[in-house]
């Protein structure tokens, strides 16, 4: 990943450390005075670890990513991330923990009115990194997911897939501790797929906490990862996926490297894959609770 | 684009744009400016106006006791005998004419009218004269009466006062809807940019960074309002001043001669840019307070 990144934010290279877990207790969370959209949501999320969010539309899967991103405060139980209570942490303190969080929204939700380009360096920008080391490192980001030739195009002149990619891009420039990401291929080719994919498993590789809501059957199928499924507000299923092989990722040499940065030249311009890249897998799999 | 534009502003440009903002807090500005200028000066004008009645005193004596022989010296004499009177002035017959004149018209007062004697006293500065001494010195002139400015210039004193309370009223008002129309202005921004702000709230920013998006433009559109609103309220002042710079105009004449009276208004642009800044930094705060 970009240097820049990686000191803008704290590594989350501490696999396995208590400080960067995810816990939900005993979750419920209802809008306003209506039912309750989500209840009795339990389950943790281990640092480094990869999960799958899946379930049938309405389930409240976007409710649980509102949860997890910190839009939305529960409305009873725990919700414990990087070791803070946000039920209970004052306002002014989820700003810094936001920043560690990427998110890849569904619609996207760039700012039409900056290029690309600004879009992604936005998370560098709010963490205080200076434009001189943001460039770099957004420009190296943006060649990797194949928008070199649309960096200055605004989000109204890209395409749905081009969109998308920036948007991932955005999310995850800042080396995020944890990267949530809702439908995050539903708009791009499979070729496209795969190497967002292999994006998400190096990223997790680095120790990010990966959750990926989906309803690609197929992305289940070849990807191995841990699955929370979630229906009618409650989460029925928490386990490993039952394929463990990620296919179409593994040893696939069409897919490059992603960004290292820490060669200081750009990942999308190797020849082939890294040494290494034949086993990309998402790592911290988590077993059934 | 120059990836360089690192400082380019998070809000899309019509965020920063005011609309008709400037021109309203021109307006306010302008009302503000001309208030406080006639407050000011007013103020200025009553209290040297007031030092100067107040050390003068009137003496009226009846035409009878006025036409005795040599009437002008003896009662120079005998007020000059008195402690403290810095000037005595006797005004001539003519003099007495001209006032009459005012009141019965041109030409209408006859050399046979019975007309009193007036004369001007004036003391010097904080000097006291009680009217036990006037009465002792005026004993040789039946009849003289002492009508001292003090009496009605307290009821002056009064009207000029609460003028200028109104007018620290009606700036105080402006102010008040000023802070409303920016308010509003900085309510009407966020809203039209919702979505922008709470993704980049959702991100990380925090309250200051959004607000600081607003409040710099706001700062902007607050300082032309200003800049525009003062400099019409100076020329305002300077026509008033080339229209009316002939004495004897009444409260405008008060006006125009404490020119200085300005020097108040010219900070108006940077108290109303701090004003503007402030209520937007205030207003987002409070809106953001809403969002987690």
């Amino acid at each position: 990943m970009p240097e820049t990144a990686s000191k803008a934010i704290t590594p989350a290279v501490e696999t396995g450390s208590s400080a960067n877990r995810v816990r939900f207790e005993n979750v419920g969370m209802r809008y306003g005075v209506g039912r309750e959209v989500l209840r009795n949501i339990s389950f943790q999320l281990d640092p480094g670890s990869f999960h799958f969010l899946t379930g049938p539309s309405g389930a409240g899967k976007t409710s649980l990513l509102k949860l997890l991103y910190l839009a939305h405060r529960p409305s009873r139980g725990v919700i414990e991330i990087f070791g803070q209570d946000v039920a209970q942490l004052p306002r002014k303190r989820l700003p810094a923990l936001r920043r560690r969080i990427g998110v890849v929204f569904q619609d996207f939700r760039l700012l039409n009115h900056l290029t690309a380009l600004e879009n992604v360096a936005l998370p560098l920008r709010l963490a205080g990194g200076k434009s001189s080391q943001i460039t770099g490192h957004v420009r190296e980001l943006l060649s990797w997911v194949g928008l070199d030739d649309r960096m200055d195009a605004t989000p109204p002149t890209l395409s749905g897939g081009e969109q998308q990619r920036v948007a991932i891009a955005r999310a995850v420039i800042a080396r995020p501790d944890i990267l949530i990401a809702d439908e995050p291929t539903g708009n791009v080719d499979p070729h496209m797929s795969r190497r967002l994919l292999h994006l998400f498993a190096e990223l997790n590789k680095l120790g990010t906490t990966i959750v990926l809501a989906t309803h690609d059957l197929s992305l289940l199928e070849r990807f191995s990862a841990n699955l929370l499924r979630l229906e009618n507000g409650e989460l029925v299923g928490n386990s490993a996926s039952s394929d463990p092989v990620a296919r179409g990722l593994v040893g696939d040499a069409s897919v490059p490297a992603a960004p290292s940065g820490s060669s200081g030249a750009p990942a999308a311009a190797h020849a082939g894959p890294p040494a290494g890249a034949s086993d990309v897998q998402p790592s911290g799999r988590q077993q059934a609770d | 684009m120059a990836l360089g534009r690192a400082d380019y502003n998070i809000l899309p440009a019509d965020a920063r744009a005011g609309g008709l903002l400037p021109w309203i807090i021109a307006v306010m500005m302008y009302l503000c400016a001309l208030a406080i200028f006639s407050a000011v000066s007013l103020q200025f004008g009553i209290a040297t106006w007031s030092e100067n009645l107040e050390r003068s005193f009137t003496i009226q004596v009846p035409a009878e006791t006025a036409g005795q022989a040599d009437f002008d010296v003896l009662i120079h004499t005998a007020l000059s005998q008195i402690e403290g009177v810095a000037s005595i002035d006797v005004l001539s017959r003519q003099e007495n004419k001209d006032l009459l004149e005012t009141w019965l018209g041109k030409g209408n007062v006859s050399d046979e009218l019975p007309v009193p004697a007036l004369i001007d006293v004036t003391l010097a500065v904080d000097a006291q004269v009680p009217q036990s001494t006037l009465d002792a010195a005026l004993s040789a002139f039946p009849g003289a009466r002492v009508e001292r400015s003090a009496s009605w210039l307290s009821q002056i004193k009064t009207a000029a006062l609460s003028i200028i309370a109104n007018a620290y009223f009606v700036v105080m008002l402006v102010l008040a809807a000023t802070l409303a129309v920016v308010t509003f202005g900085t309510r009407a921004q966020l809203a039209a940019h919702q979505s922008t702000i709470l993704i980049v709230h959702h991100m990380g920013a925090e309250d200051r960074v959004i607000a600081r998006e607003f409040q710099y433009s706001f700062l902007k559109l607050g300082l032309i309002g200003g800049l525009l609103g003062t400099a019409m309220a100076l020329l305002t002042i300077v026509i008033l001043w080339l229209t009316f710079k002939v004495p004897d105009v009444g409260l405008v004449a008060v006006l125009i001669e404490n020119w200085f009276a300005v020097l108040f208004i010219v900070p108006i642009p940077l108290g109303a840019a701090l004003l503007t800044m402030l209520t937007a930094r205030f207003t987002v705060f409070s809106s953001l307070k809403a969002v987690l």
